[in-house]
């Protein structure tokens, strides 16, 4: 099937393709689910390097698990993050303490320096932020916020309610308001 | 904390988490996706196929490869019953093909002329 005609497909059915052997269905995959996985997990884990590391072995496990996956029983989608998920909730757990300037941000070439410099400090005020909610608040956060999925859907990936889910984002966020409370000026938000 | 603060906190926010969302330190870099497409095509199963590939090279000794071009051993059975067959009309045939033997061909009685058979018999006719 040619490339292009992929774009429209779901990505069952791309795993599916993948499953029998379709070459271009293996990259139509990595393509669509790389950066999903990868952001996902330096937000997590606020480091690029394990953030690699997390991303090949999520997708390791769609790959072998292809030739079995049962259409209609789970979206790839959610089973990915579910992965994704718990593979940095071990890695939270192995090291216990989170650097807070952890976030090795390459610098953004679309923006000019002064652009790059307010847009980095932001960044990392963020990350910092985030890196010091207890982890699945900090997950619930991620997810609705900056992946942008609805609450179902998170309620599904992380197993709980969607009641549970949204009293984990609130209180997330409220965490999140309260550390970057004095820092308005600086991020450069002072004018409301 | 004033009602105005908190707003504008909340604000910041959704400004910082909105921003978030297309951080380039958060996309993957060229040597990851490499990567992941590579352990894709490792563990990609084959394309599903019917029957067990079959080896292209002939099998068979000699004899079975002398007979392959005539269509091999059903073929070389059937020229041997023929050949038999041929043989046994050798012996048997005056009677069976010629009731009254070859002499009835020039008898004048008979509705059978040697012609019809061919050049090749007829000495038959010189003979008798």
């Amino acid at each position: 099937m040619p490339f292009d005609a992929q774009n429209d497909l779901s990505d069952e059915a791309l795993l599916t393709l993948y499953a029998n052997g379709d070459e271009t269905a293996a990259r139509a995959l990595t393509l669509r689910l790389t950066p999903r996985v990868f952001a996902h997990a330096a937000r997590m884990l606020g480091d690029r390097a394990e953030a690699e590391d997390v991303t090949q072995e999520a997708l390791m496990r769609l790959w072998r698990i292809a030739p079995d996956w049962r259409q209609g029983e789970a979206q790839v989608r959610t089973w990915l993050y579910r992965v994704t998920a718990n593979l940095c909730t071990d890695r939270l757990r192995r090291r216990r303490t989170v650097p807070l300037d952890a976030v090795a941000e390459p610098p953004d070439e679309r923006e000019g320096p002064a652009e790059q410099l307010q847009q980095r400090a932001r960044q990392d005020a963020l990350q910092g932020a985030l890196n010091q909610l207890p982890e699945r608040q900090r997950q619930a956060v991620v997810l609705r916020h900056i992946d942008g999925l609805g609450n179902p859907e998170i309620g599904q990936i992380m197993e709980i309610s969607v009641e549970a889910v949204e009293s984990l984002v609130a209180r997330g966020k409220r965490t999140l308001s309260a550390a970057l409370a004095g820092r308005r000026a600086e991020l450069g938000y002072d004018d409301g | 904390m004033t009602m105005a603060e908190t707003d504008t906190d909340d604000k910041m926010l959704e400004a910082l988490l909105t921003g978030a969302r297309d951080a380039a330190w958060t996309e993957p870099s060229p040597d990851l996706m490499t990567r992941v497409l590579a352990d894709a095509n490792a563990a990609q199963p084959g394309p599903a196929t019917s029957a067990p590939t079959r080896s292209l090279r002939p099998r068979g000794g000699a004899l079975a490869r002398l007979l392959r071009p005539i269509g091999g051993w059903p073929a070389a059975a059937g020229l041997v019953a023929a050949s038999l067959f041929g043989v046994w009309i050798g012996i048997a045939a005056p009677d069976l093909v010629l009731p009254g033997g070859p002499e009835a061909l020039t008898d004048g009685q008979g509705t059978a002329y040697l012609a019809e058979f061919g050049t090749e018999i007829a000495f038959l006719a010189d003979g008798g």
